[in-house]
């Protein structure tokens, strides 16, 4: 997929772990590794929203398009 | 009944999982959609408290159903068929029963086999699969039934001619028409209907691909 979910390097700068930031968000760790691995197909604007809200950034800061 | 409902159309009432829908179906958002949604809603919140019972009614319906058709199947037809060869006996009349009580015998068997799949069908239901592919097994059970049971009742027809004319009764020919009739606009309705769970079975699986 040439969308990218950027939550690693969110999470690494805030020094959140995988399973707290699963549980802020409200989503299931598996949920989260498939954001992580870029395997995602669909995303809720309602998961974008808290992660943005957890995260203390802009939808741009998560998702970015890199060439295939 | 209601849950299964609920899992399916919170992803199309809910606001936010709406957007969701449609920014992963690639939906407009325009107004007819608000629209159909909030209909869905409201029929889904209306079903909500009946289902309850109506899982466990329908499983009594289809036992009494199911007992019905062996009764007529095991006692019924064969009783029927001995009266009438010990009252008018003859090659004639036998040449003239058989196929008549081995079109009734897979009647009823269709009609078991029917019976059966819808029971299996309620169980996914409750479980919360009807959704998922294990349901077409048995739709396509009940579509493969309704088809022998059409063919079965395209065979009686000759049946409905000889009534009318031996007996003078045209009223018979009418009644075979109207059976018929109502058993090709049922298959049909089933036909819609699979398609319909078919769909809503992709969609399912698309939205659960939604995070």
């Amino acid at each position: 997929m040439p969308i990218v979910v950027r939550i690693d390097v969110q999470l690494a700068q805030r020094k959140l772990s995988v399973g707290d930031f699963a549980e802020l968000i409200g989503l299931t760790p598996a949920n989260v590794a498939v954001l992580k691995n870029g395997r995602a197909k669909a995303v809720r604007f309602s998961t974008l929203e808290s992660m943005c809200r957890v995260l203390e950034c802009q939808p741009g800061d998560l998702l970015e398009y890199v060439e295939d | 009944m209601a849950h299964v409902c609920d899992a399916l159309w919170t992803g199309w009432s809910g606001t936010e999982s709406r957007l969701a829908a449609e920014v992963a179906l690639g939906f407009a958002a325009d107004h007819s959609n608000q629209l159909i949604f909030d209909r869905f809603r409201a029929i889904i919140d209306a079903m909500k408290e009946p289902h309850r019972w109506l899982v466990p009614v329908i499983r009594v319906a289809l036992v009494l159903a199911f007992t019905g058709f062996t009764l007529i199947q095991l006692v019924g037809v064969p009783g029927i068929t001995w009266n009438d060869l010990q009252h008018h006996a003859g090659w004639k009349e036998v040449a003239f029963v058989t196929p008549l009580v081995i079109i009734f015998m897979g009647g009823m068997a269709c009609l078991q086999v029917i019976t059966v799949c819808t029971w299996k069908l309620l169980t996914l239901v409750e479980t919360d699969e009807i959704f998922s592919g294990a349901s077409a097994r048995w739709v396509n059970g009940i579509v493969r039934a309704m088809y022998v049971g059409w063919v079965l009742l395209a065979c009686l027809a000759p049946y409905f001619y000889l009534v009318a004319e031996g007996d003078d009764a045209p009223g018979v020919l009418i009644i075979g028409l109207v059976l018929g009739l109502v058993a090709t606009a049922v298959l049909g309705l089933m036909l819609v209907l699979r398609e319909l769970l078919r769909r809503a079975t992709t969609l399912r699986a698309e939205m659960d691909e939604v995070i």
